[in-house]
């Protein structure tokens, strides 16, 4: 490979050298170069290896498109697999390694893969690795899964972090060349508020690689001029290394920006990539056409090259592709490029042409018409190639092969919401699909020719957008463009009499005789061309392969292209990381982290945590020298028990609802009775699904005549409330009723145990003795001589003689402290939700474990609540259903072990003594189980078909996972202070 | 990514403000309706591809329900209205 | 009874304070945990019915929170027997509930203040959009907050208590290419 900088030229800043490393070498490049035209610069033509077969593969594009140089850049956590060279920015520093490769790229061991390329044809998964069935598992599945791929991610966690915000514009323009940077003068001038989005560093677009003059200036001059006046405007955002890679319903785009993608360090205070949604009320899509591949034996060599890359790189880094170049092109467009080369005194050999007219050429290349490039010979590189002519072949010596096969239009923007593009016979591309409300394509992209008229359409385009939205604009002037010949071009979808593989996708090695193979076989279906070949399906999305096999199918079916048509176009456009998508909600900020009011004190008392949706709970209080939690579970139950803890509750949910027809609404709201609750009084509620099910438990309290107070459980809270406003607003609109969550605004404290009162009358100033607040009393009370009014609820969910405080939360702490002070003497124990928990169980008390969605109130003991009386509530009609009164339903019990040394597993299920596990046999299953430090051996709750009619009756808790057959005894469910004495003390 | 849906007390705004419920077609039937009724309304629903009316709650804004009448297929939304306001227009 | 004094603790306590992120920008943005005062969630009533008998209780601005419900706001707390007087006045006409513990109030500020808040937040905020005085209730990130335009470039948020923290990270978060200057009220 002779690819080398050229002595002058280009837009790189020649005065500041970088250093860099490729596959463990060191190399110099310039400010401004690309990874690939340092690479280029340097000589180096070998850049990966194919995916199949291991081909050597070089650098093809100059852009995002590029199919082959894929590589790893970035050590450890910053290791970023499969990026296109053409892409990478050049920093200092930069460490670059080859891919798909082993033991080196230049000794690459996969190369036997090609010898196997008989057998490696499309399709070959469907056909293959299916026998013996054994050995997918143990050998076929793992070898596949190490050949896969291209690149290796890295398992290291990412130092660096990424953003997502959102913008409002009047005018979107995708794409900062000729046409978007006219479309965005115009709208800006006119007082538009205008984002402009390019990908590359900097806006610019094709006018980067061009010598031609506009408005009297060099092209990049010019870009640059327009540049700075655009990002001087308060009215314009300039976003550059942002891609636009989707276009969603209504008028959100997504945008990607590389934010610090090419610097050597990340300055930490600014994310690595951006996500962008932009709300664009018009959009102009200016992204410019890509240059189609010609299909011939031998075209995946490296050496060969686009021949606009080429001129990119001869243009725009100063970097010469060969020494000794030929052209191989059907349209006009590859002479300019042959031209350039040659003004950088780059040999060009030979204009390919397999037209029989060809375009004037007054440069010394060798103009071949009526020939056709059929071979390529060099393996890691470009030596030379076979042309065809008449009957005659000849053999050409070359290092660097520029090919042109005609334009696409970058449509794929424009298609992404299911329109089409329409087949073009002149063009001979597709176009973009009939303009729709909102986006409109502009200059290259929209298969305008010439520079000059790229950038008046551009302009006279978004004029046209904004008058849709009321702004008047006048098309921006650039002022006279060079001239430019007419552009021509002859189909040519494929060279036939090649030798060698003539690749129509290069990332996936798909060519030619895997697209007949895919026709014959019956896969003929664009669509299913796509799946059987893999054209068009790695990472660069077929941008370079779609069109061309197109052609060739359109060409092996005997129609057009147009009727082929084209797959379905979707975002994304080019790779967005899975970090920019999730921006700064990784890690502990993947879900917004919530706070009880009691939060710090717990934390004070050395509390364990435990995530409950988007709650932090403390779940219990270790003391120094307990190193087990069941340590100190076991003992917080047995303090609250025998003596009072105090416990956190103020994460269920708590709705306060007001209104003159409260009582109604909520009486149709809970299966049980409400209507009736006497202000001051607290009671248990069960609300139904409207298909008779439980939704959920919690407690309802009268405060007021037309004031009450509902508490749900923690995770049910939201649902609840969506519920509640949903048979508020849609159902009973016409009852007045209101309500709202609370759920912040009180700090909720359970105070249970024996003691309770005692210590509860030390703070509270009211009279709370069993007769002033007898069990399920509820209301306003006031606190320490005054100082606080709050709300103090006797309910118990522990089963002790137990209250619940109510406090604002900003007094939560306050009160929580002053209780463990003045409880300190009694020896209060502060309790989490484990304690809790053990205690319910012990009691007999569901939680969603029990109502689990299948459960109706007579399952849980709870028949007598349903109301018979009233005439609606939710649920009541279906609850009658005959399937869920039946008689063999799974009901609550309570389920201990025979040996009391045992213990069971949740979800374990029950079965007869000796009945063999099936469906059939199967008599219910566990829901809950704990350690009881109050019995001292394990217990459970359980759901059996007829359950409360067998107590006393043994089973076998069977569980598969362990292995285990425990034999148990179905008792009441609840274990401790059954008649419920404590509550009422 | 998200969708901008008009709130008619709010105005646009990224579908991630809002949760689905399911949908308006049927109404509730009367409490002694026959099961049938109760049946069709807790289970059955049609849907069709094409033009529908969903019940969604604008959670993250003014938490009113609404109906939003959109193609199932395509996804365009034709028009958003206040429940409330809906049903008693009805 | 022991004696004890009942102190309230602000949500945002703990949270570090000072200058952090980008050193460079003279104009850092300032995040403000406002003092606790007094919320009231006001369900039912019109706004002109609600300000006479607000009036003695405090300097209230009346903010729109949803259909048929606003948020008076005042830097000054209320005691439980000026809560009562203000249902009391209201009876008949619209239902007060006090939400002055359960939402904390953070301001935002600085020239750079909408570009930061668009990482978080949908609604356009542009200063000839969004108008001084006008207040949305959206997502920030993934919090719903109630955001009002209090100044020329100046933002307060009303976040649900139990996320302020959340919240007040996450907007620090935002802002470090900004410079950010946190602080309490």
């Amino acid at each position: 490979m002779t690819s080398q900088r050229l002595k002058s030229g280009g837009l790189i800043d020649r005065n500041l050298p970088i250093a860099f490393m490729f596959d463990g070498k060191p190399y110099q490049g310039f400010a401004g170069d690309t990874l690939a035209s340092a690479l280029m610069a340097n000589g180096v033509g070998l850049v990966g290896r194919s995916f199949k077969y291991h081909r050597p593969r070089g650098i093809m594009t100059a852009g995002s498109s590029e199919p082959n140089a894929l590589v790893t850049v970035g050590e450890d956590g910053r290791t970023e697999p499969n990026c296109r060279a053409t892409t990478v920015e050049l920093y200092d520093g930069l460490v670059a390694r080859s891919q798909n490769r082993w033991p080196s790229l230049g000794f690459d061991v996969g190369e036997v893969n090609a010898l196997l390329s008989p057998f490696l044809g499309a399709g070959f998964y469907y056909k293959t690795f299916m026998w013996p069935a054994a050995l997918w598992e143990k050998f076929y599945e793992p070898m596949i899964r190490r050949a896969a791929g291209l690149g290796r991610a890295s398992y290291e966690p990412d130092p660096d972090h990424y953003e997502k915000c959102w913008a409002h514009c009047d005018l979107l323009v995708v794409g900062a060349g000729p046409a978007g940077l006219a479309a965005a003068m115009t709208a800006a001038q006119a007082g538009a508020r205008v984002i402009i989005a390019d990908e590359q560093s900097g806006p610019g677009g094709s006018l980067l690689s061009d010598r031609r003059e506009i408005g009297g200036a060099p092209a990049p001059t010019f870009a640059a001029k327009i540049s700075a006046e655009l990002a001087s405007m308060a009215n314009v955002t300039v976003l550059s290394r942002t891609t636009v890679f989707g276009w969603y319903d209504d008028r959100v785009f997504g945008a990607v920006e590389r934010v610090q993608k090419h610097v050597s360090v990340p300055a930490a205070d600014k994310p690595v990539e951006r996500l962008w949604r932009i709300v664009a009320k018009q959009c102009v899509l200016a992204s410019g056409a890509e240059e189609r591949p010609l299909v011939f034996g031998g075209n995946d060599r490296p050496g060969v090259m686009m021949a606009d890359a080429a001129r990119t790189y001869v243009n725009r880094y100063g970097v010469a592709a060969g020494s000794r170049v030929a052209v191989f092109t059907n349209n006009s467009s590859a002479y300019c490029a042959a031209r350039d080369m040659e003004a950088n005194g780059i040999d060009v050999a030979a204009i390919i042409d397999p037209r029989a007219e060809t375009p004037d050429y007054d440069g010394q290349a060798r103009v071949m018409a009526n020939a056709r490039v059929v071979g390529t010979r060099g393996w890691r590189g470009l030596t030379g190639i076979t042309v065809q002519r008449g009957g005659e072949q000849e053999t050409i010596p070359v290092d660097a092969l520029l090919m042109s096969g005609g334009w696409n239009p970058i449509v794929s923007l424009a298609c992404q919401r299911g329109a089409k593009p329409r087949w073009s016979d002149d063009h001979v591309a597709f176009l973009p699909p009939a303009p729709s409300d909102g986006m409109r394509t502009a200059g290259a992209a929209a298969g305008i020719a010439s520079l000059g008229n790229c950038v008046q359409h551009g302009a006279s385009i978004a004029v046209e957008c904004l008058s849709k939205i009321g702004i008047a604009a006048k098309p921006f002037d650039a002022g006279p463009a060079e001239d430019e010949p007419a552009f021509s071009v002859t189909p040519l979808w494929h060279v036939a009499g090649s030798t060698g593989k003539a690749f129509v996708d290069f990332q996936n090695d798909v060519h030619t005789d895997d697209l007949g193979l895919a026709v014959r076989e019956g896969y003929g279906h664009v669509e299913h061309t796509k799946r059987y070949t893999t054209t068009g399906m790695a990472t660069d999305q077929g941008k370079l392969s779609n069109v061309n096999a197109i052609g060739i199918l359109a060409e092996v079916r005997g129609t057009t292209p147009g009727d082929i048509g084209t797959t379905t176009y979707r975002p994304f456009y080019t790779p967005v990381s899975f970090g920019a998508l999730a921006g700064a909600h990784r890690g502990r900020h993947f879900q917004p982290v919530r706070r009880s009011p009691l939060h710090m004190w717990a934390e004070k008392h050395g509390a364990e945590f435990v995530e409950v949706g988007h709650w932090y709970r403390s779940a219990w209080f270790p003391r120094s020298g307990e190193t087990r939690w069941r340590q100190s579970v076991d003992r917080e139950v047995l303090a609250v028990r025998r003596n009072v803890g105090i416990c956190d509750v103020s994460t269920l949910g708590k709705i306060e609802i007001v209104g003159r027809d409260a009582a109604e609404f909520l009486n149709r709201i809970y299966c049980n009775g409400v209507a009736k609750l006497p202000v001051g009084k607290a009671r248990y509620g069960l609300m139904l699904r409207e298909d008779g099910f439980i939704y959920d438990d919690g407690t309802l309290s009268r405060l007021a005549e037309n004031r009450y107070f509902m508490t749900t459980t923690t995770a049910l809270a939201a649902g609840v409330l969506s519920h509640m406003e949903f048979c508020a607003q849609v159902l009973w609109p016409d009852l007045d009723v209101r309500f709202t969550s609370v759920s912040d605004q009180w700090a909720q404290i359970a105070i249970a145990g024996p003691r309770s009162r005692d210590l509860l009358k030390q703070i509270v100033d009211d009279d709370i003795s069993n007769d002033a607040f007898p069990f399920l009393a509820a209301g306003t009370i006031n606190l320490m001589g005054g100082q606080l009014s709050a709300r103090l609820f006797r309910i118990s969910y522990s089963g002790e003689l137990a209250y619940e405080l109510a406090v604002p939360a900003s007094y939560g702490e306050a009160v929580a402290n002053a209780l463990m002070a003045i409880g300190e003497p009694m020896g209060v124990t502060p309790y989490g939700t484990e304690a809790m928990g053990v205690m319910r169980i012990e009691k007999g008390h569901v939680t969603h474990a029990e109502i689990n969605g299948t459960v109706v109130p007579e399952d849980i003991g709870m028949g007598r609540m349903v109301s018979v009386k009233k005439p609606d509530f939710i649920g009541r009609r279906m609850l009658n259903r005959e399937g869920l009164s039946g008689a063999d339903r799974l009901k609550l019990v309570g389920l201990k072990p025979v040996d009391p040394s045992d213990d069971f597993s949740t979800g374990a299920h029950i079965l007869n003594p000796g009945a063999a596990p099936s469906m059939a046999a199967d008599q219910g299953h566990v829901t809950s189980t704990c350690f009881s430090p109050v019995l001292g051996h394990h217990i459970g709750l359980a759901l059996i078909k007829r359950g409360p009619e067998r107590i006393g009756e043994q089973v076998v808790v069977w569980d598969a996972l362990k292995e285990q057959d425990i034999k148990a005894i179905i008792a009441d469910p609840a274990f401790v202070d059954p008649a419920g004495e404590r509550l009422h003390a | 990514m998200a969708s901008l849906i008009q709130c008619p007390h709010c105005g646009a705004r990224p579908k991630e403000e809002f949760s689905i419920k399911g949908s308006a077609e049927a109404e509730r039937p009367a409490p002694d309706a026959a099961e049938d009724a109760w049946f069709e309304y807790v289970y059955q629903r049609d849907n069709p591809i094409g033009r529908i009316e969903e019940y969604w709650q604008h959670t993250s804004g003014c938490r009113r329900w609404l109906v939003v009448e959109r193609d199932s297929g395509v996804h365009t939304v034709y028009r958003v209205l206040d429940a409330t306001a809906a049903r008693s227009s009805e | 009874m022991p004696e004890l004094t009942l102190s309230p603790v602000h949500a945002l306590a703990h949270v570090p304070v000072g200058r952090f992120g980008a050193a460079e920008n003279a104009s850092p943005l300032a995040l403000t945990a406002l003092a606790e005062g007094t919320i009231l969630q006001i369900l039912g009533a019109a706004p002109d019915s609600i300000a006479p008998a607000l009036a003695e209780f405090g300097n209230f601005v009346i903010r729109p929170n949803a259909p048929a419900q606003w948020l008076a706001i005042s830097d000054k707390p209320l005691s439980s027997s000026e809560l009562t007087q203000i249902d009391a006045a209201l009876t008949g006409k619209a239902d007060v509930i006090d939400q002055s513990a359960g939402r904390i109030r953070i301001q935002i500020e600085g020239p750079d203040v909408r570009a930061a808040l668009a990482k978080g937040v949908a609604v356009d905020l542009h200063h000839d959009v969004f108008e001084l005085g006008q207040s949305v209730t959206t997502l920030c990130g993934h919090i719903t907050v109630n955001i009002t335009r209090t100044g020329d470039d100046q933002f307060e948020l009303l976040v649900m208590r139990t996320y302020a923290v959340d919240l007040w990270e996450s907007l620090t978060e935002m802002v470090l290419e900004h410079g950010i200057e946190c602080r309490h009220a």
